[in-house]
């Protein structure tokens, strides 16, 4: 006990202390974190309240798809987007790996299906009334469904930060395909485990507390939402 | 290593119920090297002990040591294992034997360091041609050697723009360097079982400089109650005796030598 | 002018609707009289477009926002019932200016600044229709409109519907004192030629 406690004492002085290569780590997850998820909700929402809406031809399959996605273990999301990227891969020329853009295309390919099938899901679960108003209305397709989508955006800030949650925190992808280089691809997980591999327990406690933190503000957030649209 | 059998007996007579067994402490690239997987089953199966094998970097090897929770210690970074027994953390420590860094780099050598001697010139020529470097950048033994070079010619050239710190181990380091083209230093067992996949040429060997010492330290009992300091002894002097440093010079990688025993071996 | 011809409509194993033959003239004025479960429904949303066919024909159709269905329990979004009306005309790009009139003309301008969920069902109901209206639509297809609504309400509804210069189409288990010109049955689900 008195070891962790030790732990906690120190990395408490090393985040007081400012320490620069760990608050870039802090910009390096949070860059990639909300870029990736963004980009991913702004196709993947849609995407799945269409299918939970409209369930065209193929729906079920689509939506089994992407169930299956969403329990990919990150390390073959990694192995995927290394193979794309790496010099005889596909992608190769693009010279993009080992850069925070690489950390970005593997976390938005994780993001993908959580928030398409948490999306399909929400649409799916409302009332038929609330798609088809707009609809009759002459909103057109597209539209009506952004007004659907907007009668469960709670539940979509909820997935947005559930997402964010699982990027944030992912280690597979972004060791693999960003390399863990420091002050440019290292995000706060992989400071962690290269600290516990030096044997700096303190120094590999300092990132996790300021993650700890991130990932209850995350839930503050959710929580505080789900209670206001309860109100 | 005639006290072998003897010690076997007395511990047979003095009745140890159970299986013993060592935990051993190493890092990855000694474990990735497979020297282990040659030279511990004729130990075990002689003396029944088994040998858990725990590779992590250097420095959680050590504090594994320093928290009782490895019986053995075989790693290589000489100023750290001295501070560690300074420490008084290890009852005995022994050099056991030696394997060798290279200066790995791309066919193409921008830094024109091919052949050098002087593994510490070579440094210089990448630095001032600014070429591309990858650091394991994790306080690991190859970090250590690799940061006493660059001492040598000026300081570890940190944040400058072609040097990247990785903080991985040696298996992706190697990979990173191949995919980036740069340059790294890297041991040399590690490096062959990798050379089919590399597209990277060794472009500097067998400086002084790049030798690198392997120490095996018997944790202290009396620090931890629950070190099994005897069968870590056994494996101790296993490791240091006329046979056991004869099997070390008998492991191959790919028909090459990898390491080299302090006993009859220069 | 709509026109059905051989038409059914199944859910899976369920016939929820079959139309042997049925037409409705620009202009016209229908009631669709059935007991609860009769396939009502189903053959406003059919007739809105929002459901097609298992097999059979059907011609002839506004397409969405030319021909407006009012659910039996109408969705209203958040905000108050002048901005769901105000929404609905802009999705159709017309001014939103015109929302609380309409309301007037259902008898709910009193309702103009009320959020949905403080609105009683007949209260939705009249407001959903001021929206239908509002898009000035060719067709308009209502489920169970007088449902819930007082004397008042009622007659403030069908002077708004009478008003309606287009086809109209009510759907509901008595039609007494209904603004139509001829009457449809459905039993059971069919309709006879």
């Amino acid at each position: 006990m008195e070891f962790l406690a030790e732990g906690v004492r120190e990395a408490v002085r090393l985040v007081l202390a400012g320490d620069a290569t760990t608050f870039h780590a802090v910009y390096v997850s949070l860059l990639c974190t909300v870029t990736s998820v963004t980009a991913a909700a702004l196709i993947a929402v849609p995407y799945g309240a269409w299918l939970g809406l409209y369930r065209p031809r193929g729906a079920q399959a689509q939506v089994f798809l992407l169930r299956v996605g969403m329990s990919i273990p990150t390390v073959i999301v990694g192995l995927l987007v290394f193979a794309l990227l790496s010099r005889r891969g596909l992608l190769g020329s693009l010279d993009m790996l080992y850069t925070k853009g690489a950390i970005v295309i593997g976390t938005t390919l994780l993001a993908f299906p959580l928030l398409a099938t948490l999306a399909h899901g929400a649409a799916a679960g409302l009332a038929p009334e609330v798609v088809e108003t707009p609809l009759t209305l002459g909103a057109g397709r597209f539209r009506s469904m952004l007004a659907a989508l907007g009668e469960v955006r709670v539940a979509m800030a909820a997935a947005y930060l559930a997402a964010f949650g699982r990027c944030l925190t992912e280690l597979g992808i972004s060791v693999t395909v960003g390399g863990n280089l420091v002050r440019r691809t290292r995000t706060l997980p992989s400071t962690i485990q290269l600290e516990l591999s030096r044997g700096d327990f303190a120094a590999a406690l300092a990132p996790g507390l300021i993650l700890v933190l991130l990932a209850c503000g995350a839930a503050a957030l959710t929580h505080r939402l789900s209670r206001e649209a309860r109100s | 290593m005639r006290l072998l059998p003897v010690a076997l007996l007395l511990a047979a007579c003095s009745g140890a119920p159970e299986a013993a067994r060592v935990r051993l402490a190493t890092t990855t690239s000694t474990d990735n090297s497979g020297l282990l997987r040659w030279l511990l089953p004729p130990f075990e199966e002689r003396t029944g002990i088994e040998v858990q094998v725990v590779a992590v970097g250097t420095g959680q090897a050590l504090a594994l040591g320093e928290s009782g929770d490895a019986d053995l210690l075989l790693v290589h970074a000489r100023e750290r294992e001295e501070a560690f027994m300074a420490a008084g953390h290890g009852r005995e420590r022994r050099d056991v034997m030696w394997n060798d860094y290279v200066l790995l780099g791309p066919p193409g050598d921008p830094a024109q360091v091919r052949g050098l001697a002087d593994a510490a010139e070579a440094f210089a020529k990448i630095a001032s041609s600014g070429s591309l470097f990858v650091s394991r950048g994790d306080d690991s033994g190859t970090h250590i050697a690799e940061r006493a070079l660059w001492k040598r010619v000026g300081g570890v050239p940190g944040g400058r723009e072609w040097y990247r710190e990785a903080g991985q181990g040696m298996g992706p380091c190697l990979m990173m360097a191949d995919e980036m083209r740069a340059y790294l230093l890297a041991d040399r067992g590690t490096y062959l079982s990798f050379r089919a996949r590399l597209d990277l040429d060794v472009l500097v060997e067998g400086d002084l400089m790049l030798r690198n010492p392997y120490g095996v330290i018997l944790v202290d009992p009396a620090r931890h109650r629950n070190v099994k300091a005897a069968p870590a002894r056994m494996l101790m002097d296993y490791l240091t005796s006329p046979e056991g440093q004869r099997r070390i010079a008998e492991f191959r990688v790919g028909g090459e030598v990898l390491f080299h025993p302090v006993l009859g071996g220069s | 002018m709509i026109r059905i011809r051989d038409l059914s409509v199944r859910f899976g194993e369920v016939e929820a609707l079959r139309v042997a033959a049925l037409e409705i003239a620009s202009g016209e004025r229908v009631g669709v009289r059935g007991p609860n479960g009769s396939g009502k429904t189903t053959l406003l949303r059919l007739l809105a477009g929002l459901l097609q066919p298992t097999s059979g024909s059907v011609e002839g159709r506004p397409p969405p926002g030319r021909g407006v269905l009012v659910h039996q329990r109408p969705h209203l979004y958040r905000g108050t019932a002048e901005e769901n009306i105000a929404q609905a005309l802009a999705w159709q790009r017309r001014p939103r200016r015109a929302a609380a009139q309409w309301l007037d003309r259902v008898g709910a301008g009193h309702l103009r600044d009320r959020t949905a969920s403080v609105l009683s069902g007949g209260e939705r109901r009249r407001v959903a229709i001021a929206r239908a209206l509002a898009v000035g639509p060719d067709c308009l297809y209502l489920d169970e409109p007088f449902a819930a609504l007082d004397e008042a309400g009622a007659r403030s509804l069908i002077e708004a519907l009478r008003a309606f210069p287009g086809t109209l189409v009510v759907a509901a288990p008595t039609l007494e004192g209904a603004p139509i010109d001829r009457i449809v049955d459905l039993h059971r689900a069919r309709i006879q030629a």
